[in-house]
């Protein structure tokens, strides 16, 4: 049933997203460990350049519910047009055959 | 047995209202806006408009409750856009965006109007009239539940605190003596783990945790304390040490000013304020830089007698090549107080919109430093006001302080804080009231503290704790700061068992000769090397008495390399100078440069042996030691 399927694929989606993105911002549950930051000493090479991870994050929780969000939407609008689409052929084989308009 | 003086055991009184008169406005607002919506929502049901307006209106409800009205699979876009709602408030909370929910409540209501077919789901405002309802019945009974226990335990604390004031005050270690203090060389390998990061190149950002620039591991705020532990640090154990001390803190400040640390407000003050033209870090709000600022500049001017940061466009924020933001001392000020006397609230935020009472506990001992040294009385002229609005807008039915505000809705929003953390400052301003604070906070933190493996008691918090240096697990950063405020208030017991829990949980290392958490942040290694070498009132001191006056005109030591020269101990009586050094590295002769010596003057120096000297025109001298282990030296006038 493709409604069902879709439905499916949304929360699907949706729910895979956040759990990918909560083990990626907030790191499986392990103890804490060293950080690096406290071990660098004066005079020792730089460290390498860190990126903002945080920043790649955040835009890692926010893009599965954006392309959720987008999915369904196309969706609804995909569907709307749809019914119009039909609702129209339906007039239009409605007029064409007047055996069709007696029964209606 | 002591009795507590009267005023300081006024007990807390219980409240008809736990919000104030400027909170209870800012919230029957929002409520008024919300019913407002409400109201136009339903509109097009009632004039009995088209499907996508009343979508639209029901969109006005709840974010995402336009979807619900569509029916169909859009539904399952309403807990989607709950979701993403949820993400605008923590965007809102954490980098002042106010825009960001307005445009996913909004943008959701219109997008589903967009998406509405010929019909709307007819069960649709019953269903989400259900929910608010639901979430209206929720939020009312936490709130009564939440207030309950408050109550009781305002009860609670009615009932102790006078006894627990009198145990501070009789606990309490006394102020040490400057004649007594010296650091230990346990002590001065904390201080390295400082001046390793302080000293490095300015614009070199090594050692420090690098996550995001909003939020409470920010750069900006590692600078602060790094500045304050040092600045403690020459305050209270070598006022006549200069020197790279004087450089380190130097750095600190020369490094704030640099874009990568102060550009988040760029960013905040335009989808905060909506202000794309002016971003100003010192204008409007943004007590997390000028009041934190302030007591970092006061500090280093306070312990130098160095007024270079005085001078009009001495701090310049520089944005780009094109546009530069020139502050001093006293505009960062000057900013601080016309922001306490703009707001209704007195406090004021932060990130737009949103106000920390910790912050603000910031921007007034700022303040305080600041009327020390140049005679103004900004103190006395906020103070009544600004503690007044504290005890009425932000604190709890329990009598403690909240965490954190919305200005703009008077909503209490939850962030954590404690007795302990604003103690130490209202030390400086309010002692008294902060003698309170830690009373209830030394009482309360007894539940926390049990026998360690070795059975010494030690501080031990359930669950997996929450570092704010680095939003990673652990408790460090809270052992670290009840050391740094029981040390403060000379309990040095509390102090130890704090110490302990360190040492124990979070990863003590000495390796290098410099001592460190491996399992902690840096901001909260800072704190922990700054309640290392903390004593009873010294960081009140710093604030609101300074370095002896002595140390101002008397010899200062000024050269000397660092790691290989590091210093214990050095006051000056005005002719002398008192220094105990240890080697850095291994023992060995180093070079030291002594100044403000009398030009021309002949001094002694004793170390074991004597050595005759002569101040040069200058009044300085260069100076060879042999250092070797803890290595005293004294400087006198050979006459």
């Amino acid at each position: 049933m493709p409604c069902c399927a879709f439905a499916a694929f949304i929360l699907g989606q949706v729910l895979i997203g956040f759990d990918a993105v909560k083990r990626f911002v907030f790191g499986r549950t392990t103890p804490a460990v060293v950080n690096p930051a406290t071990e660098w000493r004066l005079g020792a090479p730089a460290a390498p350049a860190s990126r903002s991870r945080h920043a790649f994050r955040w835009f890692a929780i926010a893009a599965p519910i954006e392309i959720a969000l987008v999915l369904g939407a196309g969706y609804g609008l995909h569907a709307h047009r749809s019914h119009d689409h039909e609702a129209s052929a339906l007039g239009a084989l409605v007029c064409r055959s007047p055996r069709i308009a007696q029964i209606r | 047995m002591a009795v507590a003086p009267r005023e300081m055991v006024q007990p807390f009184i219980r409240r008809e209202s736990s919000e104030g008169p400027v909170t209870t406005a800012r919230q029957r607002r929002t409520a008024m806006i919300y019913a407002a919506m409400l109201v136009v929502g339903f509109l097009p049901y009632l004039f009995g408009l088209s499907p996508a307006a009343r979508v639209t209106g029901l969109g006005l409800w709840l974010p995402g409750g336009g979807f619900v009205a569509v029916g169909g699979f859009a539904i399952l876009l309403f807990p989607v856009t709950l979701a993403l709602f949820a993400l605008a408030v923590f965007a809102w909370f954490g980098a002042g965006m106010v825009i960001a929910p307005i445009i996913v409540w909004l943008g959701s209501a219109l997008l589903a109007g967009a998406m509405t077919g010929d019909s709307v789901w007819s069960l649709a405002p019953l269903c989400l009239a259900a929910v608010i309802g639901g979430i209206a019945i929720y939020e009312y009974r936490r709130r009564s539940a939440r207030r309950t226990a408050d109550i009781v335990k305002l009860e609670a604390r009615n009932q102790y605190l006078a006894d627990a004031i009198v145990e501070v005050e009789t606990t309490a270690a006394p102020i040490t003596a400057a004649a007594e203090r010296e650091l230990t060389f346990d002590e001065l390998s904390s201080v390295r783990y400082a001046l390793e990061r302080a000293l490095q190149p300015v614009g070199q950002i090594n050692g420090y945790d690098k996550v995001d620039q909003f939020q409470t591991s920010a750069l900006r705020y590692q600078i602060n304390y790094l500045g304050y532990m040092l600045g403690m640090l020459q305050c209270q154990y070598t006022p006549s040490f200069h020197g790279y001390l004087s450089e380190a803190q130097r750095n600190l400040i020369d490094l704030y000013l640099q874009k990568q640390i102060w550009g988040y407000w760029v960013y905040e003050s335009a989808w905060g304020h909506l202000n794309l033209t002016n971003p100003d870090p010192a204008a409007k709000d943004n007590i997390m830089l000028t009041g934190w600022f302030g007591i970092q500049l006061g500090i280093y001017m306070s312990n130098t007698g160095d007024r270079r940061y005085a001078q009009p466009g001495s701090l310049p924020f520089r944005l780009n090549k094109h546009r530069v933001f020139h502050h001093d001392i006293h505009s960062i000020e000057q900013s601080v107080v016309k922001n306490f006397m703009d707001s209704e609230f007195c406090l004021y935020p932060c990130e737009p919109n949103w106000v920390y009472p910790i912050c603000n506990h910031f921007g007034m001992t700022s303040l305080a430093i600041y009327d020390r040294l140049f005679g103004t009385s900004y103190t006395q002229a906020t103070l009544d006001r600004w503690l007044h609005s504290l005890d009425t807008e932000f604190t709890d039915d329990s009598g403690s302080v909240i965490g954190l505000r919305s200005g703009l809705t008077g909503i209490k929003f939850p962030f954590p804080a404690g007795e302990a953390g604003f103690a130490i400052f209202e030390n400086c301003f309010a002692p008294d009231r902060a003698k309170k604070m830690w009373a209830i906070a030394h009482t309360e933190l007894k539940y926390i503290t049990k026998p360690g493996p070795d059975g010494a008691p030690r501080l031990m918090l359930d669950g997996r704790g929450f570092d704010f240096g680095n939003y990673k697990p652990g408790f460090g950063g809270a052992y670290a700061a009840i050391m740094d405020s029981a040390r403060e208030f000379g309990d040095y017991e509390l102090a130890e068992s704090a110490r302990r829990a360190l040492d124990q949980d979070c990863g003590l290392t000495a390796e290098g000769g410099i001592k460190r958490y491996s399992k902690m942040s840096n901001l909260s290694n800072i704190n922990a090397a700054r309640g290392a070498i903390h004593r009873r009132d010294d960081f009140r001191n710093t604030i609101m008495q300074g370095p002896p006056e002595a140390a101002l005109k008397g010899p200062i030591l000024t050269g000397a390399k660092y790691p290989d020269v590091l210093v214990a101990r050095a006051f000056s009586n005005g002719d002398d100078l008192d220094l105990v050094l240890y080697p850095g590295m291994s023992d060995s002769s180093q070079n030291i440069r002594i100044e403000r010596l009398r030009a021309g003057a002949n001094y002694v120096m004793r170390n074991g042996t004597e050595h005759q000297f002569q101040a040069d025109d200058s009044g300085a001298a260069l100076l060879t030691v042999d250092l070797k282990g803890r290595t005293p030296i004294r400087i006198i006038p050979a006459n």
